[in-house]
């Protein structure tokens, strides 16, 4: 464990150095003010950290029962209050109008860095309230997982709000190891072990992929600094093919990053092998940042360079990933269909969910963008409650260490947990994309985009892998709510009500977003730079 | 206010059900029941309050009751709901069914009783909201918004095969959404609006300055986005050959979930081709009007013969809604008719509006009638029956008199709506006329041919001897049917005083469009 924190720390460290240098200058509270959240996050992920190594002595005592679990309750009530203050400084963020920059540029801040920000920490405190019940009935309680989704969350704050091709490629290991680790969580489970190193092996992978790209970027543009790239970039002064190669390059890291066909093959494992809760928080918080970063890369290279009529690199590349977004929408929405296990429905249908994002950064990036940058935002949103609530759904069923991931053995909960079922019946409508609850209105701006932005096609293909994924939705609804229970669902172990509250919860905001989706939430999100 | 009420009250009662413990079902059913009489009492005010002499160039706007309320600013979509005289009478139906189909279910749904009622008062709201939005966005949200609790009523209450009928429904009817909401994003994009009478004006002259809209969505584009939205409409109607969904759903829901189902989910699909998809691409629209119609006269045929073959009682009503259906859409596309300075085209669509209502009531009818006899026997095979006349006269009266309705026989609401439809379809081509009327004819020959079998011969069987005959509860929910049908057969020029005016200002507005 303690390797992810020298290692975080010195990276921090590395890039807060290296931006003295350069400018000479000193690094002034300001700086620290603008990575508040980021800095919460770390601060209450090392004391977490710390809570649980030097209480560690406790479980030889006699009274080792009453410390753990107050220890336990301790330990979860600082992750979420930590979660909290980080949220409400990232929410006084989002009130700024102009960018603002920290840390000589290595940081920028502005509303939709903040948006989507908000969303990660949104989806981090869903997790960290659902991870009370679910660690608890796996026996699995240790700081370990509040550190881990701590330090996760903070590096994908500074990875959304990096500015430096080196701050952006540093955030994205330190995400990339927690992940990894999370996955691997459960260490006495031979699944988890398996599923975590998969990841961890493709991940390095398509690490190299992205830092060998920003290399070519660097190498092409001669500058570190997104704004500096793209003016480079306008002025027509980078060499294009070599621009084009990195840039195609960082463009398949991060794909890989958010399981887009044909850079998935490791999500459907990964999202199996990892504990349900970290699962939900990797599947909502990594792809919401590796969406933003995505979309804010792409368009540094919007202008057309070089001579007048030669299209320019985000061009080829947005017509690239169109092609896969197609793709991804119906792999994952076809191969979700065939799937028995629920959770790998879910993973598939994750990957389906990745070609709706794609649609939008593809019409992002077209003339009259600024549409469709506000549907991957507004997108974003509804994703991460439902599938929060879905993979909590999965750890509340969890019983006596394993995991009930068949859809049979969802059958009859519509009358053994009625309040449940609705809530879950919520959630699903949401995700099938029907109103009146907000995943429609995520649908409704993604494709409207699309076709104010002439990919009528994109969203044609949107709409057939709608119409395919009902079924397996539905498909959950069924074995809910009409047929019969095989098997009497024992009483909870413990109390659920955080798994309950988390579903709960997500199902009242969907409804309330689906009602009045007009939430003025895109308006803070126009200053999106260039 | 009062449509905004007529949709909201179903949506309290919802509410207020699930407020109630579950295992009071006596409460719940009550409750239910008084929310659904009170939307009736609501729709029934519509009715009281509607001016048939409302003159659009006075108000600017051919709807009355209006209201509009701003509900996403970024999107320009509105609240705003309003009826005319076609979708008057469905409001009115819609309302008068639930509370029926809440009586007839009194004693046949036992489990889950609070969720039965919730799901069919939101499915009341949905369907009332179709009728009533002005806004396509917010039409598309309701007309989403009734598949759910529809999907639920068949699966959850439905018979032995209820899952895959319900899954069949859904998906069938979902699909065609789809398409229909890609054609809504593209016209939205184009017209720069999604309220209807703002779309008329910019694709037809408008109906009430009279200004010429300069078209934005035409050829094929705009025959793309006509096939999206009637495909959807026509899964909904069904027109041959998507209504493969239709008789696995009406025979394996519950007889509240058929009763709506036959009674005003099918009518939405004519609905919608009447006030969005021939509107809105009216050059599309009579250029596939003859393939349509032709569909439609092969519904007719194949539902009349599909009810030859049905041994299940439910499936053959199910089967003879496909040919009956396929009666409205023949009368709607009358609209075409090349004779224009006759009444053909008014004759045409006026029947069709009419029959959608007496479709509604007498094959509503016919499916409450199935269900009481099925609660007391259990099956829905014909030739489990025989001879109930003798045991249970009363049933057989009322039972005899829907037959006759739904046959068409004068006097009964069914006759006068056949007998314009049958007006239209000629003006247009005798052979659309002949075919329909061949239609007709097999219609009286299955309809009392299942009489026949059912009612009349010996009572061999026991159980049939022992059978009781209706009781007031079932009388109060069949007795308002049965007396609806004779008073619109007597008396209705009352109702296509109200109608007609609607339906030449719709005229005006699609024959501008599509010459």
């Amino acid at each position: 464990m303690d390797h992810v924190t020298t290692f975080l720390q010195s990276k921090l460290t590395l890039g807060q150095s290296a931006a003295a240098e350069a400018s000479s200058g000193l690094v002034s509270a300001s700086d620290f003010q603008a990575i508040l959240p980021a800095l919460v996050f770390i601060a209450t992920g090392t004391l977490l950290l710390m809570l649980d190594c030097f209480s560690r002595g406790l479980s030889h005592t006699d009274k080792t029962r009453t410390d753990r679990s107050s220890l336990s309750t301790a330990i979860n009530f600082i992750g979420l209050l930590g979660t909290v203050v980080a949220g409400a400084f990232a929410c006084a963020s989002m009130e700024q109008a102009e960018p603002s920059f920290a840390f000589q540029n290595y940081i920028r801040v502005d509303s939709f860095s903040s948006a989507v920000s908000l969303i990660i920490i949104l989806g981090t405190f869903f997790s960290l309230l659902a991870a009370i019940d679910y660690l608890r009935r796996f026996d699995a309680e240790h700081g370990e997982f509040h550190c881990l989704v701590h330090y996760a969350a903070a590096s994908m704050l500074l990875f959304v709000q990096a500015n430096n091709l080196i701050m952006l490629f540093l955030a994205v290991e330190t995400l990339s190891m927690a992940a990894y680790l999370l996955t691997s969580y459960l260490r006495d489970s031979r699944r988890s072990v398996e599923g975590g190193l998969k990841y961890f092996i493709l991940g390095s992978f398509s690490s190299g992929f992205l830092l060998f790209g920003l290399t070519l970027v660097f190498g092409a543009t001669g500058h570190l600094e997104l704004q500096e790239i793209a003016k480079n970039i306008a002025g027509g002064e980078a060499d294009r093919s070599l621009l084009l190669a990195g840039m195609a390059l960082v463009v398949v890291g991060l794909c890989f990053k958010v399981g887009a066909f044909p850079f998935h093959s490791w999500l459907p494992d990964a999202y199996e092998a990892a504990p349900s809760v970290a699962t939900g928080f990797m599947s909502v918080t990594v792809k919401s940042a590796a969406i933003a970063v995505l979309l804010r890369f792409l368009l540094l290279a919007a202008e057309p360079a070089g001579e007048a009529g030669t299209a320019s690199v985000t061009e080829i590349l947005s017509t690239v990933l169109s092609l896969l977004a197609i793709a991804t929408m119906l792999f994952g929405n076809l191969v979700a269909l065939m799937q028995n296990s629920v959770k790998r429905m879910l993973a598939y249908s994750a990957i389906g969910h990745t070609g709706y994002l794609l649609v939008g950064i593809v019409a992002a990036l077209g003339p009259g963008g600024e549409l469709a940058r506000e549907a991957v935002i507004f997108y974003l949103l509804p994703y991460t409650l439902m599938s929060i609530a879905v993979f909590t759904l999965l750890g509340y069923m969890g019983r006596d260490g394993k995991d009930r991931e068949l859809f049979e053995d969802y059958r009859g909960l519509s009358t053994s947990r009625p309040a449940l079922a609705l809530c879950i019946l919520v959630v699903l409508v949401s995700f099938a994309g029907i109103p009146p609850t907000a995943g429609f209105w995520a649908k409704l701006y993604i494709f409207r985009a699309a076709i104010a932005g002439g990919h009528t096609s994109l969203a044609l293909t949107g709409i057939l892998a709608s119409i395919v994924s009902l079924y397996f939705y539905l498909r959950l609804v069924v074995n809910i709510y009409m047929r019969p229970a095989k098997e009497e669902l024992d009483a909870d172990p413990d109390s659920s009500l955080a798994s309950g509250l988390v579903i709960a919860a997500a199902a009242v905001a969907l409804v309330i977003l689906g009602l009045f989706p007009d939430l003025e939430f895109g308006s803070l999100i126009k200053a999106l730079g260039k | 206010m009062s449509i905004t009420l007529t949709l909201l009250i179903p949506v309290a009662t919802a509410i207020l059900l699930l407020c109630i413990p579950k295992d009071k079902t006596a409460e719940l059913r009550m409750t239910a029941l008084f929310g659904s009489l009170a939307t009736l009492a609501f729709s029934l005010a519509l009715l009281g309050g509607f001016d048939a002499h409302f003159d659009a160039h006075d108000q600017g706007t051919a709807f009355q009751f209006t209201e509009k309320h701003e509900w996403v600013a970024s999107l320009h979509i509105h609240y705003h709901v309003g009826i005319d005289g076609i979708s008057l009478f469905l409001v009115v139906l819609s309302a008068l069914l639930t509370p029926i189909a809440i009586l007839c279910s009194w004693k046949s749904v036992e489990n889950r009783v609070r969720e039965f009622h919730i799901a069919l008062l939101l499915l009341t709201s949905g369907v009332i909201g179709v009728f009533v939005a002005l806004d396509l966005m917010l039409f598309y949200v309701f007309w989403e918004v009734m598949l759910i609790p529809m999907y639920l009523l068949i699966g959850i209450w439905g018979s032995a095969e209820r899952i895959r009928a319900a899954v069949k429904f859904f998906i069938y009817t979902m699909a065609g959404s789809l398409l229909m909401f890609l054609a809504i994003l593209y016209l939205y994009q184009h017209t720069g609006t999604f309220g209807i009478e703002e779309i008329y004006a910019s694709v037809n002259k408008h109906p009430v300055t009279g200004v010429v809209g300069k078209n934005p969505v035409t050829g094929v584009v705009g025959m793309s986005c006509f096939l999206a939205f009637a495909l959807s409409f026509a899964i909904k109607i069904p027109l041959f050959p998507v209504h493969t969904w239709l008789p696995d759903a009406h025979t394996e829901a519950p007889t509240a979930g058929s009763v709506i189902l036959a009674g005003v989910l099918l009518k939405l699909g004519i609905y919608g081709f009447i006030r969005f998809a021939i509107p809105f691409f009216p050059e599309a629209a009579s250029a596939a009007a003859p393939w349509i119609s032709i569909l439609a006269i092969i519904g007719i045929i194949f539902g009349a013969l599909m009810c030859f073959v049905q041994e299940d009682m439910k499936r053959l009503i199910a089967y003879s809604s496909v040919s009956h259906m396929g009666f409205v859409v023949l009368g709607l596309f009358a609209y075409t008719s090349v004779e224009k300075e006759s009444n053909a085209a008014l004759q045409g669509v006026e029947g069709c509006v009419l029959q959608m209502v007496n479709h509604g009531i007498s094959t509503g009818a016919l499916f409450l009638l199935i269900g009481v006899i099925y609660e007391r026997r259990h099956t829905r095979r014909i030739t489990d029956y025989g001879g109930l006349a003798s045991v249970a006269p009363r049933l057989a009266i009322i039972f005899f008199i829907t037959t006759l309705s739904s046959i068409g026989l004068p006097f009964l609401n069914g006759f006068v709506g056949e007998f314009l439809i049958l007006q239209g379809a000629y003006s247009q081509n005798v052979f659309y006329a002949a075919f329909a009327g061949l239609g007709i004819i097999l219609g009286a020959v299955y309809m009392l041919t299942l009489y026949r079998r059912i009612f009349f011969g010996e009572t061999d069987r026991e159980e049939n001897a022992e059978m009781k005959d209706l009781e007031g509860r079932e009388l109060a929910f069949l007795l308002p049917l049965t007396g609806l049908m004779v008073f619109l057969g007597l008396f209705s020029p009352w109702f296509t005083s109200k109608i007609q005016p609607s339906i030449e200002q719709w005229l005006k507005l699609v024959q501008a469009g599509g010459g």
